[in-house]
């Protein structure tokens, strides 16, 4: 997290473990399976995916 | 001096025996603007002479534009964490420090199990999806 300020704060980590998917899409600590499935899927139809 | 110790090394060989498919461990650095990154270089090379199964590539992020561009990098230190004739996508950014040494050991074994150990259905929601997604995990070496 501190050796990528710039990723920490484009995506604004406070706290982790922070999952990113897609570019708009984001949770923080664990979650089922079943949630994370529906972040990759709401990301693929919004066509936002990050460099 | 090695980074990894003898009695490391030894509990890595252990868990190392549970590799299924080779590995290949792409690693990039670069010297001058990222010296941290040397010391991740040398670590995974390391890593990687410990079972023969595993296989390690070292490039220089700035002179090896090519492969930077392949394996889409993005910054240094990268590990790219390479199935022998399929790439998954795994990529770890950053120093392997703490209990994140642990997440790229337990990357390496799942690549080489070739399992996500996801589920059925969501094997197959992913299957269906038409456009790639990016997914981020960030941590903290504690």
């Amino acid at each position: 997290m501190t050796s990528f300020p710039d990723l920490a704060q484009r995506y604004r980590v406070s706290s982790v473990p922070k999952t990113v998917v897609g570019d708009a899409r984001e949770f923080v600590g664990a979650g089922p399976e079943s949630m994370l499935l529906e972040h990759v899927q709401l990301a693929a139809k919004g066509g936002i995916v990050a460099p | 001096m090695a980074l990894i110790t003898d009695a490391v090394a030894a509990q890595l060989k252990e868990e190392f025996t549970r590799l299924v498919h080779p590995v290949r461990l792409a690693v990039f650095s670069q010297a001058l603007a990222d010296p941290e990154s040397e010391q991740v270089r040398r670590l995974v090379e390391e890593l990687g002479a410990l079972d023969g199964k595993l296989g390690v590539e070292s490039y220089n992020f700035v002179l090896d534009v090519e492969k930077v561009g392949e394996l889409g990098i993005a910054r240094t230190p990268a590990v790219a964490v390479l199935g022998a004739d399929k790439d998954y996508g795994v990529r770890f950014y950053g120093a392997p420090a703490g209990y994140e040494f642990g997440t790229l050991v337990d990357a390496i074994l799942d690549v080489s199990s070739g399992e996500s150990g996801l589920s059925e259905p969501t094997r197959s929601a992913l299957a269906a999806l038409t456009s790639p997604v990016h997914l981020q995990v960030f941590s903290t070496p504690t």
